[in-house]
């Protein structure tokens, strides 16, 4: 590995660290790959309740407390209210609702794989894999 | 409510054939099947009037509790080929004419999505002639029992056999779509005292709408022809092509708590030779307004109505009110009550209209909207 690349790599390590300290434990996070720049609630909203398809969301298994307080913080709703709206774009074909992935690391994986992906995570499962582009407290 | 032998053979084999389609996917085509439904029921508080949702269905709920009215079952399938290209089928069980949990190919189309921006879809492709007609069968996505019968009943065509093009794409803060949709489609209707076989061709459907955050808006115009045979006499009748235009404006407000929707439609029809007037012609709108308390929502809509002197209808005026309780159950599970009151002259709730009397008659629903 050449002098540069090294470099670039500990610099995209500080800069995701220092990301990360900016969330602190209970947070959720919203993620995407390196190269995105930050991102609005009303954006996230926008994707996650299927208005605005420029973005791939990406979701984790129902029931959990994350995924449930991730939809209240960003989209101010319950999440049977999404699930409403969901069902409603893609029983009309518009769309098919976020791919569930397992868990964190899943997720975090999906992204570094693909720009125009999205997703949400515990603030304590951060790696510099992945950028925050917004912070919901 | 009955299924026939033969009928339960063809909807095992719609079904066999798309969960074995799915099952047997090869693995880099992405397979998502899902299905909604609603059990539920209606009946009216009166033995003379019969509701019914719209003209493509021949029987109606009356004083006796009807399951096979309100109650549907959709499967939906897609198949995902990567590099955009997909195949969509749903099939719906519902009354259709005369029979119950009929089985139908609602949609079969192709589409092609070089980007999030456009899809190119074609086959049968959903008739989105006003703001919930393209999910009027999904009972979960929607706050009310069933959409108002005022404005939904005007066309009964869910979909067109033909193509459709459509594009979306973010500016700023809104959301802006386009629709077109062209094709055909055949069905049999109950107008009044006429049961009319139609093939209607040249449907365009034209959609525009802008989204602002929770504010959704959204103007569509519908136009078809029908070859049309009116019956003079026993020996005598009338053939004409009858051209129909539908207008639609409407709009939805949703922030999470508070729900407002409202729509105004007008249908017009070209005249009949020889009699001078068109088969119907009307204008109706409706507005619904609710508030979630937790996992409840509570709705009420008002619906109106307003015929012009046609052949099967004179000038009239009916409003009819409905309140409606939503409450979810589980993420995927609503329960919902309804009540409407309406006139005994209003042709768009009662396969019978009658126009002399001025009674108010009650439908109850009640049904569980589930999706899976």
């Amino acid at each position: 590995m050449s002098k540069h690349r090294m470099y670039l790599r500990i610099s995209g390590a500080i800069l995701g660290l220092s990301l990360a300290v900016n969330a602190v434990a209970g947070d959720i996070v919203v993620i995407m790959a390196r190269s995105a720049e930050p991102v609005t609630k009303e954006q996230v909203a926008n994707i996650y309740l299927g208005r605005s398809f420029d973005y791939k969301p990406l979701d984790l298994p129902e029931g959990t407390g994350l995924h449930d307080t991730f939809y209240k913080r960003a989209t101010d709703r319950d999440y049977s209210q999404v699930k409403a709206l969901w069902a409603r774009l893609m029983f009309t074909g518009h769309a098919q609702p976020p791919k569930v992935l397992a868990d964190a690391a899943a997720v975090k994986k999906a992204i570094a794989a693909d720009p125009k992906s999205v997703g949400y995570i515990d603030s304590d499962d951060l790696d510099p894999s992945v950028k925050v582009v917004l912070t919901l407290n | 409510m009955q299924i026939g032998y033969e009928k339960t053979c063809r909807v095992a084999v719609c079904v066999a054939a798309i969960l074995g389609a799915a099952s047997t996917a090869r693995a880099d085509i992405a397979t998502t099947v899902s299905g909604f439904g609603t059990v539920g029921g209606s009946f009216t508080s009166d033995e003379n009037y019969t509701f019914r949702h719209d003209a493509s269905e021949f029987a109606g709920a009356s004083n006796q509790f009807d399951v096979a009215l309100e109650s549907r079952l959709g499967l939906q399938a897609k198949f995902d080929f990567g590099s955009g290209l997909s195949v969509t089928a749903q099939e719906v069980l519902r009354r259709r004419a005369n029979s119950d949990f009929d089985p139908g190919m609602e949609w079969l189309y192709a589409q092609y999505s070089p980007n999030s921006q456009w899809q190119v879809r074609l086959g049968r492709v959903v008739l989105a002639t006003f703001l919930y007609s393209d999910s009027r069968q999904v009972g979960f996505a929607a706050p009310w029992f069933r959409s108002p019968v005022e404005v939904y009943s005007q066309l009964p065509f869910n979909y067109v056999d033909g193509g459709q093009v459509a594009w979306q794409k973010p500016l700023g803060q809104f959301v802006v779509a386009l629709q077109a949709s062209y094709g055909s489609t055949s069905g049999v209707f109950e107008a009044g005292p006429l049961t009319i076989k139609s093939n209607s061709k040249d449907i365009l459907n034209v959609a525009a709408s802008v989204a602002y955050k929770d504010l959704l808006l959204r103007v569509a115009q519908t136009s078809l022809n029908v070859p049309t045979s009116l019956p003079l006499s026993a020996d005598t009748s009338v053939n004409y092509q009858l051209h129909e235009t539908f207008l639609a404006v409407g709009g939805q407000y949703d922030n999470g708590r508070a729900v407002v929707i409202g729509e105004w439609a007008k249908t017009k029809q070209n005249n009949a030779p020889l009699l001078n007037e068109p088969l119907a012609a009307s204008s109706q709108w409706y507005t619904a307004a609710g508030w979630r308390f937790g996992k409840f929502l509570p709705l009420v809509t008002y619906g109106n109505v307003k015929e012009e002197q046609s052949l099967l209808y004179t000038p009239s005026r009916f409003g009819s009110w409905s309140g409606t309780l939503r409450y979810d159950v589980k993420t995927s599970v609503a329960l919902k009550a309804e009540i409407s009151r309406a006139r005994a002259g209003n042709n768009t709730y009662w396969v019978t209209p009658n126009t002399a009397s001025d009674k108010q008659v009650n439908v109850y629903s009640v049904g569980v909207d589930f999706v899976f």
